[in-house]
């Protein structure tokens, strides 16, 4: 009889499990996939884009479908509950792959923006930034046919080139370069063009203000003294022989030398195969030295060059 | 009830569980924020800090083991030294100390759990739930106590193992160069890393409970020890991977931490981080509760269970008055302060008046 006395109250304590918190069902949350932000200047206030993908009643629907919603307001909660009053469910953010800023914003400043995503717990921190050219809106709302959703797209296409052609960075990157002193952060830029989206620059902040970038010419210089790399491709002009030759699979190597308090000298080791040189036949040493020779002497006037640009300009890497 | 006043064999545990009980007391949730506080002092040396306040308290336990004796307690010591309506008036303090660590450890975890997991939790419902569940496991006795405490072990330490995504995508330069900050502020930063150390001090309580107590010491060591290599680990893994000035503005750096873990089937670790830390939050706090309730039940002749009600009834309605995060950050302020004066400062005065006390004693037998 005890032992049914304690089952009950068992059982009973059980009801009060449930009855703590909302509970939140798939089919009836709008998962947003992806956000955009974007600067008014004239009204200084925020643009808000959020996508999340569009499923259907059916299993055959397309999964390509997005829905986008916009809302303006002049802080991020704020437009989350605005954007809640255009969705049927609840909207629900913590699944987003990826945050894309205006070029506007990201001229006019990010900080209290930042400071406002990295408030909010339900976001992670491996999530992929970037800088959408022109605006973040448009861009979410172009219409071309990518593999899977739009966020995916974009969100595999930063991955993948964080591990090939720009550095890696992620929103805990992002805030450790942006808070710590002596660092400043940089996003890659997408672009949608005519015929799909792509990835044509790296933005440079100074504090939380963008003002320089860099296309993909100079990526490769820029990875390989920010970074060590591999697998890396670089096309080089033999301005000598009048010809152009591919390294690729090239990794390298940073090692930093302080020669005093003020300078800092950094040296590169790479490691590549030569490709594309058939006609180059290189078959000695000496030539092989010579090339050598040549690649290094330009990638260092390349990466001083760089370098200077970012003295000037007063960023720091 | 009066059976707990003086406990017998039956109730006692091995001394070797001390390495458990010690851990499981010491970590509550301390271990998820305090990188914050003492970096703000001594920047990324305090990890010396967390070594030297290692030390200390390890001195501060083979005191405790000089000042109970088998089969004695802080309440005996007490009435030893100050006679016994003093001695009983500062137990009562202590208890209440007790008691209201046992209802702030708990409170500052539902915060979290209100930040992280879920918005719009009813406290006082959870609240009601977590009590039940204390006294549950406080009415059963110190052994069910104590096994609680070397179940949350296993899970602190396999939940430190995750820090490892600190070394594998931190900066092993910031800890460089060492020795950056004054020796001043490295010694500075002992006192708010001893909030994570304390818990040493229900030794004082609990000590009739061990079998074989003076042999107890060794462990007692190694699990203070055990502390030590815990934190250690934790602030390196905190330091590698966040840079000073963005760990002042980040609340719990472990959970932030959590966050970049991701495996196939969850995607963000920190959820069941927060979930499993639970156990470890619920063993610290039972601890705390037991001994605050034991305290208050050797002073008074009132029975173990009808205190217990009593205190988890009080702790079910603060939620009343802790209702902010201000509130909570004041209340674990002070008491980790009052923590670092009772261990340093009132442990070592009660070795010493003891001492003077039992000397006069053997004089006027000699």
């Amino acid at each position: 009889m005890v032992n049914f006395k304690k089952l009950l109250i068992f059982l009973l304590l059980l009801l009060f499990l449930t009855a703590c918190i909302k509970t939140k069902i798939l089919d009836d949350i709008e998962l947003i996939m992806m956000f955009g932000y974007d600067w008014d200047a004239s009204n200084e206030e925020y643009i808000g884009t959020a996508v999340s993908p569009m499923y259907g009643s059916s299993e055959e629907s397309d999964l390509r479908e997005n829905t986008e919603y916009m809302a303006r307001a002049k802080t991020i909660q704020n437009i989350n509950s605005k954007i809640d009053t255009q969705t049927a469910n609840p909207i629900e953010i913590g699944k987003t792959l990826g945050i894309l800023f205006g070029e506007k914003l990201v001229r006019h400043g990010i900080h209290d923006i930042l400071l406002a995503i990295n408030e909010d717990p339900n976001i992670g921190r491996g999530i992929h930034l970037a800088i959408a050219r022109e605006s973040a809106e448009s861009l979410l709302k172009s219409t071309m046919i990518t593999e899977g959703t739009l966020p995916r797209f974009i969100e595999k296409l930063l991955k993948n080139n964080a591990k090939t052609n720009v550095p890696d960075m992620n929103l805990h990157d992002f805030n450790y370069r942006f808070l710590g002193t002596g660092m400043d952060p940089f996003l890659p830029i997408i672009e949608a063009t005519s015929s799909g989206i792509e990835l044509n620059g790296i933005g440079f902040f100074k504090k939380d203000k963008m003002i320089y970038e860099i296309g993909y010419d100079q990526f490769f210089e820029f990875k390989i003294l920010y970074t060590d790399c591999e697998d890396h491709t670089y096309q080089f002009d033999w301005e000598e022989k009048e010809q152009t030759i591919a390294i690729s699979s090239i990794s390298s190597k940073i090692t930093k030398k302080w020669k005093n308090r003020n300078q800092v000298e950094i040296i590169v080791k790479i490691n590549g195969t030569l490709t594309e040189s058939k006609q180059l036949g290189i078959r000695s040493f000496k030539e092989k030295a010579k090339l050598e020779q040549a690649i290094s002497q330009k990638l260092k006037e390349e990466g001083s060059k760089l370098i200077t640009e970012f003295q000037e300009l007063e960023i720091d890497l | 009830m009066n059976r707990q006043q003086k406990p017998d064999i039956t109730q006692m545990v091995s001394p070797f569980l001390l390495v458990f009980i010690l851990h499981a007391s010491q970590i509550g949730e301390g271990i998820l924020s305090f990188e914050r506080q003492i970096s703000k002092v001594a920047g990324y040396d305090s990890w010396i800090s967390v070594l030297l306040t290692g030390l200390a308290t390890t001195i501060i336990v083979i005191l405790i083991w000089r000042i109970v004796s088998d089969n004695n307690d802080l309440i005996d010591v007490h009435s030893e030294v100050f006679g016994k309506v003093i001695g009983k008036s500062i137990s009562f303090l202590f208890g209440l100390y007790f008691f209201s660590v046992a209802i702030t450890v708990l409170r500052s975890y539902i915060e979290i759990i209100q930040i992280w997991l879920f918005r719009d939790l009813d406290v006082t419902l959870f609240l009601i739930i977590l009590y039940l569940l204390i006294l549950y496991i406080v009415l059963g006795g110190f052994r069910i106590v104590v096994g609680f405490a070397f179940f949350s072990v296993f899970i602190t330490l396999f939940l430190a193992i995750f820090n490892y995504a600190a070394f594998s995508n931190g900066y092993i330069d910031n800890l460089l160069p060492i020795l950056n900050s004054k020796w001043i502020n490295i010694i500075k930063g002992i006192e708010p890393m001893t909030f994570g150390f304390l818990g040493i001090e229900l030794i004082l309580i609990y000590a009739p409970f061990i079998h074989r107590f003076k042999t107890g010491l060794k462990w007692a060591v190694i699990g203070n020890g055990l502390t030590t290599i815990f934190y250690l680990f934790s602030t390196l893994a905190m330091f590698v991977y966040y840079n000073i000035e963005q760990l002042q503005k980040i609340t719990w750096p472990a959970l932030q931490l959590w966050k970049v873990i991701d495996f196939p089937f969850v995607e963000r670790f920190e959820f069941i981080g927060i979930s499993l830390h639970f156990i470890a939050i619920i063993a610290s706090s039972n601890l705390y509760f037991w001994a605050g309730t034991q305290c208050l039940h050797r002073i008074s002749n009132i029975s173990f269970k009808k205190i217990a009600i009593l205190f988890s009834l009080i702790g079910v309605f603060s939620v009343f008055y802790i209702n902010s995060f201000l509130m909570i950050e004041k209340l674990t302020t002070f008491i980790s302060k009052f923590g670092v004066y009772l261990l340093f400062g009132y442990i070592p005065l009660l070795f010493i008046l003891r001492t003077i006390v039992q000397g006069g004693v053997k004089n006027k037998h000699g």
